[in-house]
């Protein structure tokens, strides 16, 4: 059992279906020609046909009331991948189960220019907010059908409600692009017992979900490469203290302990051996700075398909990275995304620069101007020094980002004193430095996309086995 | 049944089978049961169960076309009991043509509708009792459907969507249109369907909806079958347990004779084996005193049909006739009122729904008031009809109200006065009209030898007695009653024939067993031999007298034969003529020749109570109302017309005139043509191969396109605009923002790209205090101008509408700066 929260109770909205509309057709000529003719029968026949009508009004009425509906999303969701989102639907009206219940929903993919990390639905999203206009914006919407361009529509079915036992229904969804998609309005239909009136009650659920970059390879060499880079900062802390580390508790004495560790006055009590046993404290930190460079923004031209890739290719990379990156380092972890805006997020825990990170790889954009150097500062001053700082970019490495010359030339602000300082940071974060190239052979070497040996996508299993299944059906 | 589809596919069957039924029984037509019981019989099974043919629509509708064009080729000229047959005909044929398709829930919705369609017809027909009770089955039964229907609506959504989506999915990695370009629509395969390049465009989701398991559907459906059956084998119970004679279903026999209810009219005086008799109800007749009160007369009545008096010989055998050869239509007169005067009664008699206008009663037959120009009487055959001034033929059941006579004891009179329905051969005697007498009297001696000497034996008897003419026709009668002489018998199987002589001659002289016809045929020669005038009549005899409805409930088992014997005025009594039995015409004078008839005493009614729920459903439900007796009064749309001042007549003379021109043959033409050109249109359309190689916007109705070829004529921006192709029309809020921008002296230069405009426009109003407003705006404006103008991209409504409350703020903004100054 769970409670839902309903921000406003929308009044049931009651309509005729298209077969109720037929019904009433024929019912209005029975009607009319029981009362020109003035044959008894038909009048009967009328009133019988009548009686459905009015019975299937009252009960859909009734029973829309006593619904409520909770949409669960997936945690996470990524492109190319079937999803799975759940529908739960409660009965709150004790005296009948609630039979043949449909919820509908809709998924929606924001338009380009919505495709930020603003999760507010405010009313510029939601459309203009004139009840004329929207309802008559709506009815054209209907007969063009124009809605069901742009909207993936829903359909959940719950066969039976008992009275306070709520039921879970599932369904699955496809995304191949990943970005910012409006999930919702969604409203709850019965048209039970007999089809021909149909209330329908919005219960909003509108939320945003932001699918993340399509999940790619990472080959083990990139995992090695992370375990040295992470050993050398290991080492560096050793030569610190080992006193550093964290107490974490006693343990009997065992072979190769090193007898500094040895507490002495727990052996005289115990009479073997204790030693104090410490937690090794992790300093492995990690930080990646995608540089979503692309060289054209204009759409036409031929080469734009291309650098597109090549941002998809490194924002994919991002995100597989960190999803694989969780055993490995347990330090401070700082990502920037250097695009069309720029971004910077860190966290003690990869778990949390996960939830963050990915709605912002989700809408990140490329751009012809990225403020690499920003990203770079930013991630440098997140970890540790000495923390080598991956950058994954779709160009070569600017030569005044490898020797350290001419950086002012890419720090250059108004702001003579900004630009100094930031100008000195750079050449400090120079050494740490690990620049990717998408086009280069060593980044091929670390990530590979699921393709075809043309370059094509794969269908991934899950869409192939359910796919499978409906067009066996259809051709059944 | 596995599934909800199953279950409807079969209450679908039943429910067309129930309508089919319905309007077989209410035309009474056998023939149109079994066709369409076949018909979809074979649909059901060879559609929905085998799966070995199923139509396609384009075929089925082609077929429906031709069904169309067969069952109404007649229409036109056809009465209205034709056109209501036309279209029933018509209804059956299209049902047969949608069981045979794919049963989709379009396919079931007029499947359902047809059906109701078909309802309604057999309503207008009229439905009896037994009808009824399978018009209340129906409704059960469309009801169950339309709930199958309704979860199967539901069902099939899911299907068809989960299907599209695989479809879709496979469509997608099959021309994988992710590669390299990312969903870039200028790469576009241009084999892409609208749905494809729909989604690739607006990278809609691809979305299964999880099927559920059939158990929770099968729970449902158990419940509901079990709540339908159970209600049903109430109902059939209760049917089946009603006291009644008659069985309580209807065999293709009784449904036969329902065609042709009442009497035959012509004898069959060569009868072989055993006649069987009907238990089909004919009419029923209830006797009250003009203050309405109940009248149980003393003996039973004679319900008179008509007179067969015309003798011929046909293949070697006396027939007795009906002579309509000898009817015009100046024949048909309305019947004399009730005379004041008399001791009448009033008989309200029903009779049940036949195609014959024939109508019984007891004679003498009076019309009363309020009965007016609904009967006819034929002088030639001597039988009433009904009045067929408006409708040809009559198909609902008939009530009339009439007055006869009873005598002081109570009695039902047997004589009446000579054509005592009309008014000239009441008051004159048949001597006036000697060409009337011969032909009564008509015999050929030669094929009665023994007939005749038997008939002058009795003859001579008679006038040995002193006896007169009224005598003669005792002593004839008591003849044929005498149990030495003859016997009744509906049995002939064991009876020697003999072929070579008249069967009347044959049954006189030899066998001397058999039915009414023969024995009123023999007595109406041996009086006709006497040179009295006589007459062979049928009608009925007897009934079961009902104490719940207090009527006589007549069936066909009642039918009998009587003889009618011509007095003269002077020949009767003064009685007879002081209580009205004759009159200066003379009299007819009921022969009964027939002895001890199994039917002819008066029976309790062992089925009292369906013939009670029977006489409910007629009066209540059917209303017993005769088509043809629509008067003006009774019609409520003419009551409303008199209220709000409405000259109907005019109106109806309009009508009549615009039904004249519409059944011109030019405006038949006419309408024919434009049916056909419209259905050619359609086909062509229909038959059109689709273009795989179009593009989203060829992608338009033929109507549109054919109105944008058209338009191209004037202009080709106009196409494009009638086709939607125009991205004027979609990027008009760039223009408007433009327009605001000149306003505040911010021109794109021509050497600029939107973007680089948009940048300018950010730096040159970065000193604006709505500077974050002014930026933002016109940079979402211009990545929705370019995805539409170079990524062919469309926006709706909702977003145009924002983008509009957009350019409006925009406009604001720029505004409070001016005020701001102004201020």
């Amino acid at each position: 059992m769970f409670r839902y929260i309903q921000i406003r109770k929308h009044k049931e909205r009651v309509s005729l279906t298209p077969e109720g509309f037929a019904y009433l057709t024929v019912l209005c000529f029975i009607t009319v020609g029981s009362i020109m003719r003035n044959v008894n029968l038909l009048i009967l026949m009328a009133g019988l046909m009548f009686a459905p009508l009015f019975i299937n009004w009252r009960l859909a009425v009734y029973r829309i009331r006593s619904l409520r509906g909770l949409r669960r999303p997936p945690n996470r969701i990524h492109a190319n991948q079937l999803v799975k989102f759940q529908w739960e639907c409660e009965n709150t009206l004790r005296a009948f189960p609630a039979m043949n219940v449909m919820v509908h929903d809709q998924i929606r993919r924001a338009p380009d220019a919505e495709q930020t990390l603003d999760r507010d639905l405010s009313p510029k999203f939601i459309g203009n907010q004139n009840v004329f206009r929207r309802w008559f914006g709506e009815l054209i919407d209907r007969i063009w059908r124009r809605s069901d361009r742009d909207t993936a529509k829903v359909q959940v079915r719950f066969q039976r409600l008992l009275a306070d036992q709520p039921e879970t229904q599932t369904f699955r969804s496809y995304f191949a692009q990943r970005g910012k998609y409006y999930l919702g309005p969604a409203e709850i239909v019965s048209s039970f017992p007999f089809g021909l009136i149909v209330s329908r009650q919005r219960i909003g659920q509108r939320a945003i979900s932001f699918v993340a970059p399509e999940l790619g390879n990472l080959e083990t060499s990139w995992e090695k490469r992370i375990q040295s880079s992470a050993a050398g900062a290991d080492s560096a802390h050793q030569k610190q203290s080992i006193e550093g580390d964290d107490f974490f508790g006693l343990r009997p004495w065992r072979t190769g302990d090193n007898k500094k560790n040895i507490h002495w006055r727990s052996t005289a009590k115990q009479g073997f051996p204790i030693v104090k046993q410490h937690e090794r404290r992790n300093n492995r930190d990690f930080a990646i700075v995608l540089d979503l460079y692309i060289d054209n923004d204009a759409p036409e031209t031929s080469d734009y398909g291309d650098a597109i890739n090549r941002c998809e290719m490194i924002l994919s990379f991002a995100a597989t990275a960190l999803l694989n990156i969780g055993t490995d380092v347990e330090g401070q972890v700082a990502m920037s995304i250097c695009g069309h805006e720029l971004s910077t997020h860190r966290s003690r825990t990869v778990s949390g620069l996960i939830a963050d990170v990915m709605p912002a790889l989700a809408v990140a954009r490329g751009s012809v101007l990225p403020n690499i150097v920003d990203g770079i500062v930013a991630s440098f001053d997140c970890v540790s020094h000495g923390t080598p700082i991956y950058v994954i970019s779709s160009r070569e490495q600017p030569s005044a980002l490898s020797s350290g010359l001419m950086v002012e030339s890419l720090t250059k602000t108004d702001d003579e004193d900004r630009s100094r300082y930031f100008a000195r940071r750079v050449r400090q974060s120079l050494p740490a430095l690990r620049w990717l190239d998408v086009d280069d052979d060593d980044f091929t070497s670390l990530f590979s996309m699921n393709r075809s040996t043309g370059g094509d996508r794969i269908m991934p299993p899950a869409l192939k086995q359910v796919s499978q299944k409906w067009i066996d059906h259809a051709k059944s | 049944m596995r599934n909800p589809k199953t279950a409807l596919q079969f209450t679908l069957f039943c429910t067309v089978l129930l309508s089919s039924a319905l309007l077989g029984l209410a035309m009474d037509s056998v023939q149109s049961i079994v066709v369409a019981s076949v018909g979809m019989t074979m649909g059901f099974l060879i559609a929905d169960r085998l799966r070995w043919l199923q139509l396609d629509g384009m075929i089925a509708n082609v077929v429906s076309i031709i069904v169309l064009v067969i069952a109404m080729r007649n229409f036109f000229s056809l009465d209205g009991t034709g056109k209501l047959t036309s279209v029933a005909t018509l209804l059956s044929y299209l049902l047969t043509v949608l069981m045979f398709q794919e049963k989709t829930p379009r396919v079931n919705w007029q499947i359902l509708v047809l059906s109701l369609l078909q309802v309604v017809l057999s309503t207008i027909f009229c439905l009896n009792l037994e009808a009824g009770m399978l018009f209340l089955c129906y409704f059960l039964v469309i009801g169950l459907a339309t709930l199958l229907q309704s979860i199967y609506i539901q069902q099939f959504d899911i299907q068809t969507n989960n299907e599209k989506s695989a479809l879709l999915a496979n469509q997608w990695f099959k021309n994988q249109w992710f590669s390299n370009h990312q969903f870039s629509p200028t790469n576009q395969n241009q084999s892409a369907s609208p749905a494809l390049t729909n989604a690739i465009e607006t990278h809609r989701p691809i979305v299964f909806f999880d099927s559920q398991s059939p158990s929770q559907s099968i729970t449902i459906l158990k419940q509901l079958l079990i709540w339908f059956f159970l209600s049903f084998s109430f109902a059939a119970t209760l049917f089946h347990l009603a006291p009644r004679n008659s069985p309580p279903w209807f065999g293709p026999a009784r449904i036969a004779k329902t065609s042709t209810a009442g009497v035959e009219k012509s004898v069959d005086l060569d009868e072989r084996g055993k006649i069987t008799l009907s238990n089909q109800v004919m009419f029923q007749a209830k006797f009250q005193s003009p203050k309405g009160q109940e009248v149980q007369p003393a003996n039973l009545p004679y319900f008179r049909g008509l007179a067969l008096s015309s003798v011929v010989v046909a293949n070697g055998k006396t027939d007795f006739r009906a002579p309509y050869d000898r009817v015009s239509k100046e024949h048909y007169q309305l019947p004399r009122r009730a005379p004041f005067d008399k001791n009448f009664i009033i008989q309200n008699i029903t009779v049940e729904k036949s195609a014959d206008p024939l109508i019984y009663g007891v004679y003498p037959f009076w019309t009363v008031a309020n009965e007016d120009k609904q009967i006819t009487f034929c002088h030639e055959i001597s039988g009433l009809t009904r009045c067929r001034l408006r409708e040809p033929v009559s198909v609902s059941p008939f009530k009339f109200q009439a007055a006869t006579l009873l005598g002081p004891r109570s009695n039902f009179s047997r004589t009446w006065p000579y054509v005592s329905n009309t008014r000239h051969y009441s008051q004159h005697p048949m001597a006036d009209d000697p060409l009337q007498h011969e032909w009564l009297t008509h015999l050929e001696p030669n094929r009665y030898p023994e007939l005749i000497k038997l008939s002058d034996q009795i003859a001579a008897k008679n006038s040995a007695a002193g006896g007169d003419r009224r005598t003669l026709i005792a002593a004839i009668e008591n003849h044929f009653l005498n149990p030495r002489n003859f016997r009744y018998s509906l049995d002939y199987t064991d009876i020697q024939r003999d072929p070579t002589i008249d069967p009347i001659e044959d049954f006189v002289a030899n066998f001397r067993t058999g039915h009414c016809e023969m024995f009123a045929s023999a007595a109406t020669l041996m009086l006709r031999r006497q040179g009295i005038p006589a007459r062979l009549v049928v009608g009925y005899h007897a009934g079961e007298y009902n104490q719940l409805l207090k009527s006589f409930v007549v069936r066909g088992q009642h039918a009998h034969a009587w003889v009618e014997a011509y007095l003269p005025p002077e020949e009767c009594t003064s009685e007879m003529l002081a209580s009205g039995q004759s009159g200066p015409g003379g009299a007819w004078t009921i022969v009964e020749a027939t002895p001890s008839i199994p039917n002819s005493t008066l029976q309790d009614g062992q089925n009292e109570a369906i013939v009670l729920a029977r006489n409910v459903w007629d009066d209540y439900v059917l209303g017993n109302e005769n088509t043809i007796d629509t008067s003006e009064t009774k019609s409520p749309v003419y009551a409303w017309a008199r209220r709000i001042n409405l000259d109907i007549d005019a109106w109806e003379e309009r009508a009549n005139s615009a039904v004249a021109i519409s059944r011109s043959p030019a405006f038949k033409y006419g309408i024919a043509a434009l049916l056909a050109l419209v259905i050619l249109t359609m086909l062509a359309n229909a038959l059109r191969p689709t273009k795989n190689g179009a593009s989203p916007d060829q992608q338009v109705g033929f109507f549109k396109r054919m109105a944008a070829r058209a338009a191209a004529l004037i202009s080709p921006q106009l196409a494009d605009w009638v086709l939607g192709k125009s991205n004027s029309q979609q990027t008009k809020f760039y223009d408007r923002m433009a327009r605001i921008l000149a306003d505040q002296n911010l021109y794109r230069r021509h050497d600029q790209t939107h973007r680089e405009f948009a940048a300018t426009v950010a730096t040159e109003v970065s000193a604006h205090p709505n500077a974050q407003l002014i930026e933002i705006t016109v940079a979402e404006i211009t990545a929705a101008y370019n995805s539409i103008r170079f990524g062919h991209q469309r926006i709706n409504q909702t977003q145009r509408d924002r983008f509009k409350q957009q350019i409006d703020e925009l406009k604001l903004a720029f505004e409070d700066l001016a005020i701001q100054k102004e201020s």
